[in-house]
């Protein structure tokens, strides 16, 4: 092993199952890290990336993994080398969290809820360092301090429930750094978390690594993270490193067709500069893709004519009940006087972060919450009372895509039945034109017929997609809302999606309302974008115009924070932000201030700041 | 060439085209004990129906030359104090049992799972009416609670089912209120309800399917307890007539005969009753694995 790595692969194999139901999910893996080095092993869902990391740890036997063959060697703090793949247990665990850590995805789990964040720390330091409780307590709240965490002695005390998912991740980054190890296994540790937050905890890591030299290996799906982070790169594909070299390299000339292809598919923010239509991916190599993207684009939108939907202060609160007998004393306000409007054929982007109440709006539009509005124009009728034909006549026109394909397919009904329903629900087709329609509708999203009979577990996440937006479409709606609907794929397979959305669109003039917290993928959908914060639109217009001359400070504060997927652009002194973002919890009789919203260019409008301060660079 | 995987089914074939259905039978079949159960109750249910015409002897018949007699090649299981043959009255006891036991969990079950499923699904002041009921009837020890409606209506059959049918209500009213609220949250539901399905539609075909796994599961064993209830209560003289074949009348009657080593009479018919529950929960069980798709082993 050379002196200067810290971890090496060789010919790494792990298996699941047993007999016939073996599955290899890593093959002959090799790779180095060198000491202060940070790789990036990246790849889709079911590449075998996070299986990799995890038999560093010795983990993955605790998930029913097993090493088949291979050396996993580490060099330990004293400068001996072992192997951890044939090390014994109780070794393995004395290694782990103490020479080698790991932070993982999910900070709303990986915290124990019944003890406090100080309590956690000191045992992690107690357990592998043989130090008292008074001194692991000075360690924790040191450590606590180096994540930036804002008044860490009051952290301490506190229990995570307490704590938003940005400070939950610095707390497991400051628990999994307590023991000064030499590699910390960083398993999509911003996945889960907001863009603004995301870049936070990124520049924390970096920063981290060079005070202590350490080695980090950094597995993401995300290119824009990579070349954020990594010094190298390893892509896996199905089990396998299918290409390997520093960032710039991989990103500038990739040489495998498949890190060609992702390079390809990932959305790049600032990608449709100098343009004002959406447009499709760039699909590569041999497209399966449902008919190629019309060359032909969408008429242009009529904006002097009557909207689509046009909604004027949309309103929604949920109470929130404390003490013995439940009074209600606050009120979570998810939305907040909140107006909009859709063209016919057009699409509007909401963007926003966690919390901001964007799929709120979107599930108020069709009161699958309780909310009310002071007015609802609905395609030239005014359905502002609501009432039980209004609420169908909404239900029929306006389609729902949701984000996670495998949850919203009920898996015990067929495909073909699921596409149906609706029709049969507004009583559109008899039973047997609403199937045909539905065999019709799956070859229209780029399925086959006979794939009708089946049920939802026998498709990909990126199929069942597919099938929800032939179910949205099978009432004739004139607008779907898609709700995060692109969110839970794979790039490459959120590139087919969304040039399919794009597709239907212009084939049958359909009107979405696209609701996602990515910045690059509404740069490519949307012809005009909304962004969303506190429950209140801050800023909204052409989607050209708010792209590239942002007003709003949030906007702003989006747009940089969104990671480039660009090595060379990385971001180096944005400033660390440490604050949170304030809460939408109001107390009783004390609702927030709807911002008035100032017109700037043509369609587009910013809010006046709270302050009472005007949109920074206001148009002459 | 990678990117093309998403239009491709990602499972062979044959696995592909696989209904809820076929999935249960094909994880069902592996369970040895629960299908050696599901036989041994069909077969003594079977032997019960034809038994009038292959048994030389009736449930009824009395032999007063050959009474009390042990287990013979004549009389297999041997004669009760009247000469009645036991074999014969313990298949008798079968079609009995089973026949409280399926009704009366039927009706509970019926009625349970409707409840639970408005409980779960409105909420509200239905939900609390429904559970506090549930409460109340599980704060009684399930025999003393059919003690009780037998002695309000009388002993009897009819009377013996509805008693084991209202102690089964509130066990499938919670089963099904509780997996009711989880599954009105799932999204599929939500995008059912945002397609415009009225509140029936959402129920009765998106939640109702989804808990009907557990309700077969605990649906199966509960006729095993409802047997044992039912048999209690005709050993304690609630139940049928002490002279009707039926299990507990049986052991009842016999009793008085044990210290006089005639063991016969109470061996066979508790070992009737043992074995159809042991059974019923073994196939309980077996239905379980097979219906939980969190037990999948591949």
């Amino acid at each position: 092993m050379a002196a200067a790595n810290v971890l090496e692969l060789a010919g790494l194999d792990i298996s699941f199952g047993h007999g016939d139901y073996t599955f290899n999910a890593v093959r002959s893996l090799s790779l180095e890290v060198k000491r202060g080095e940070t790789v990036a092993i990246v790849g889709e869902s079911g590449s075998g990336k996070s299986v990799s990391a995890l038999s560093i740890m010795r983990l993955v036997e605790f998930g029913g993994g097993r090493i088949e063959g291979g050396r996993i060697r580490f060099r330990r703090r004293d400068g001996r080398e072992i192997d951890l793949a044939s090390l014994d247990p109780e070794e393995a665990r004395r290694i782990r969290g103490n020479e080698i850590a790991m932070i993982f995805q999910e900070p709303m789990t990986s915290l124990n809820p019944v003890f406090t964040i100080g309590d956690q720390i000191v045992e992690a330091i107690v357990t592998h360092q043989k130090k008292s409780r008074r001194e692991a307590a000075k360690i924790a709240l040191d450590m606590l301090q180096r994540v930036r965490i804002p008044d860490a002695a009051q952290v301490m005390k506190r229990h995570p429930h307490q704590l938003s998912g940005g400070m939950r991740q610095r707390v497991m980054i400051a628990m999994a750094l307590s023991c000064k190890p030499q590699l910390l296994i960083a398993d999509e540790p911003t996945t889960a978390l907001d863009v603004t937050i995301q870049a936070q905890i990124l520049r924390l890591i970096r920063e981290l690594q060079q005070e202590q030299s350490m080695s980090v290996v950094f597995i993401t799906h995300d290119m824009g993270v990579v070349a954020e982070v990594a010094d190298r790169v390893v892509v896996m594909y199905r089990g396998e490193k299918v290409e390997e070299g520093d960032v710039e390299t991989v990103f500038r000339s990739p040489s495998h067709p498949y890190t060609k292809a992702l390079l390809k598919a990932v959305p790049h923010l600032g990608a449709m500069r100098g343009t004002s239509a959406p447009a499709p991916f760039p699909v590569p190599g041999k497209s399966d893709e449902a008919p190629a993207a019309p060359a032909a684009p969408a008429a242009p939108i009529a904006y002097d004519s009557e909207p689509l939907l046009s909604v004027r202060g949309l309103t929604t609160r949920f109470d929130i009940g404390e003490g013995l007998f439940g009074r209600i004393t606050k009120r979570v306000h998810a939305v907040e006087g909140l107006n909009l409007d859709i063209w016919p054929g057009e699409t509007l982007g909401l963007v926003g972060e966690s919390g901001c109440g964007k799929s709120t709006t979107g599930r108020s539009i069709l009161r699958l919450v309780e909310a009310e509005a002071t007015k609802l124009r609905f395609d030239g009728e005014d359905l502002t009372r609501l009432s039980k034909s209004d609420l169908q006549k909404l239900r029929r026109r306006i389609q729902f895509v949701f984000q996670d394909p495998y949850a919203s397919l009920n898996p015990r009904l067929t495909v073909g039945y699921s596409i149906s329903e609706p029709m049969l629900l507004h009583g559109l087709e008899d039973r047997r034109n609403a199937f045909d329609k539905a065999v019709w509708l799956l070859e229209q999203v780029g399925l086959q017929a006979d794939h009708a009979n089946r049920y939802p577990h026998a498709f990909s996440g990126g199929q069942r997609q597919r099938i929800a937006i032939a179910r949205a479409l099978g009432t004739d709606p004139k607008l779907i809302i898609a709700d995060e609907a692109v969110s839970a794929l794979d790039v490459s397979v959120q590139a087919q999606v969304i040039n399919l959305l794009m597709d239907l669109q212009a084939r049958f003039g359909l009107a979405y309302l696209f609701i996602s917290h990515d910045m690059a993928v509404v740069e490519r959908i949307s012809h005009r974008v909304a962004v969303m914060y506190l429950g209140q639109v801050v800023e909204t217009g052409p989607r050209a115009s708010v792209f590239e001359d942002p007003r709003h400070p949030y906007t702003r504060r989006l747009m940089s924070a969104a990671p480039v997927p660009d090595p060379q652009k990385r971001i180096t002194d944005r400033p660390l932000i440490t604050g949170e973002v304030p809460s939408p919890v109001h107390p009783i009789g004390n609702p927030p201030a709807i911002n008035e919203m100032l017109e700037v260019g043509p369609r587009h409008f910013v809010a006046r700041e709270e302050n009472g301060g005007r949109p920074a660079h206001r148009a002459a | 060439m990678a990117l093309a995987s998403d239009t491709s089914p990602v499972v062979p074939k044959e696995k592909t085209a696989r209904s809820p259905f076929s999935e249960f039978r094909r994880r069902f079949v592996t369970r040895r004990a629960a299908l050696a159960s599901g036989f041994f109750l069909l077969l003594m249910l079977a032997m019960a129906l034809i038994a009038p015409w292959i048994l030389p002897f009736g449930p009824d018949e009395f032999d007063y030359r050959n009474t009390l007699s042990g287990p013979s090649a004549l009389h297999w299981a041997g004669t009760d104090e009247f000469g009645r043959d036991i074999f014969a009255r313990i298949l008798n006891g079968a079609k009995l049992s089973m026949f409280i036991g399926f009704l009366s969990v039927t009706i509970g079950a019926v009625i349970g799972v409707v409840a639970g499923l408005l409980a779960g699904y409105y909420g509200g002041w239905l939900d609390s009416i429904v559970m506090r009921i549930s409460d109340v009837l599980f704060a009684f020890p399930g025999i003393l609670l059919a003690i009780g409606i037998v002695a309000i209506l009388g002993a009897g059959l009819t009377n013996v089912i509805i008693a084991v049918a209202v102690f089964s209500v509130p066990a499938f009213a919670r089963i099904v209120r509780s997996g009711t609220l989880g599954l009105k949250e799932t999204t599929y539901v939500e995008a059912a309800r945002a397609a415009g399905a009225p509140n029936a539609i959402i129920m009765f075909r998106h939640i109702l399917p989804g808990v009907l796994g557990a309700v077969i599961v605990y649906f199966t064993m509960r006729i095993g307890t409802s047997i044992l209830t039912a048999t209690s209560l005709s050993f304690i003289g609630l139940g049928v007539e002490p002279s009707v074949a039926e299990w507990g009348a049986m052991l009842s009657t016999g009793r008085e005969y044990m210290l006089a080593g005639k063991w016969h009479l109470t061996f066979f018919p508790g070992l009737a009753i043992f074995l159809t529950v042991l059974c019923f929960n073994i196939l309980g069980d077996g239905l379980r694995d097979a219906l939980d798709p969190k037990l999948d082993d591949n």
